[in-house]
């Protein structure tokens, strides 16, 4: 008796879904893994991460100290303030030649 | 912080087309209720995919899948106050749902009493006769998913077998 139960049975089941249930169950379970393979893509993995700071970081810094070097060293301001001062301050170079007669003048 | 699941979409891709039907059909032969059923896939899903990192042997994969599958069935339940443990023997809510349910086809009688023989069954029993009768799983795999032996396994489904026929045998008459 036991075995002619099973056996008119066999696999079915009461159990009944909804017209296109699979399809649509399918596509809402796809959605979910692309929303969940989305939020990788746009997220670096916490070890490259630490290494693009790392490196931002230390080009960040080398502009840094290159700009104190370049703009606060007191040598660099020296020449500079002389150079343009020659280049733009030459009145006091031309006052010998004022006066052309005294320059052919002074010619031997 | 959107959190990070480390899965690539092809996995996602496979186990979906791999698993969607089977865990629904376990799924549903636990709670019973579609509704509910397509409320845990879901649940399961997210589960699978968070935590696919922590599957160390891809063997397993499937009894892996299954065993989510089955706790998030039995947490359901358990939220629902109906079941406590996997001992627990009290079915009748899960009959009453079984004959209200939108989408159950009283239309074989048969087949309906089969099931609410199934039903009356305590939830570990219940498990192991579902997943051997219906999915066809080796015991191996029946053991790992319910936490218990291959001989425990085998067990359950023997007295399982016994006590749906005395069910029907007793309704019948």
């Amino acid at each position: 008796m036991e075995q002619n139960i099973f056996e008119k049975v066999g696999k079915k089941m009461p159990y009944i879904t909804p017209e296109g249930f699979f399809n649509r169950s399918e596509k809402e379970l796809r959605a979910i893994a692309n929303h969940k393979f989305e939020i990788i893509n746009h997220k670096l993995p916490t070890v490259n991460r630490r290494w693009y700071y790392a490196i931002a970081a230390s080009i960040v810094l080398a502009i840094g100290i290159f700009g104190i070097v370049r703009f606060s060293s007191p040598a660099a301001t020296r020449v500079e303030a002389s150079f343009y001062s020659q280049t733009y301050d030459n009145s006091a170079d031309w006052s010998d030649f004022a006066d052309a007669d005294i320059f052919l003048d002074n010619i031997d | 912080m959107a959190k990070i699941i480390t899965i690539d979409r092809p996995t996602a891709e496979e186990l979906i087309g791999r698993y969607h039907k089977p865990l629904y059909w376990h799924i549903r032969r636990m709670v019973v209720s579609h509704e509910d059923a397509e409320d845990v896939l879901q649940e399961t899903f997210i589960q699978i995919f968070e935590h696919l990192a922590d599957l160390k042997d891809v063997s397993q994969e499937r009894a892996w899948v299954y065993r989510i599958a089955t706790n998030e069935a039995l947490q359901w339940l358990r939220s629902r106050h109906e079941f406590l443990s996997l001992e627990d023997e009290d079915a009748t809510p899960l009959i009453n749902t079984l004959q209200a349910d939108t989408y159950t086809d009283t239309g074989d009688a048969l087949v309906l009493l089969f099931q609410e023989a199934v039903l009356t069954l305590p939830t570990m029993q219940r498990t192991v006769f579902n997943l051997r009768y219906y999915d066809e799983l080796p015991y191996e795999e029946i053991a790992a998913i319910t936490g218990s032996s291959v001989g425990a396994a085998k067990t359950n489904y023997h007295f399982a077998k016994e006590k749906i026929s005395k069910y029907i045998l007793e309704v019948r008459g």
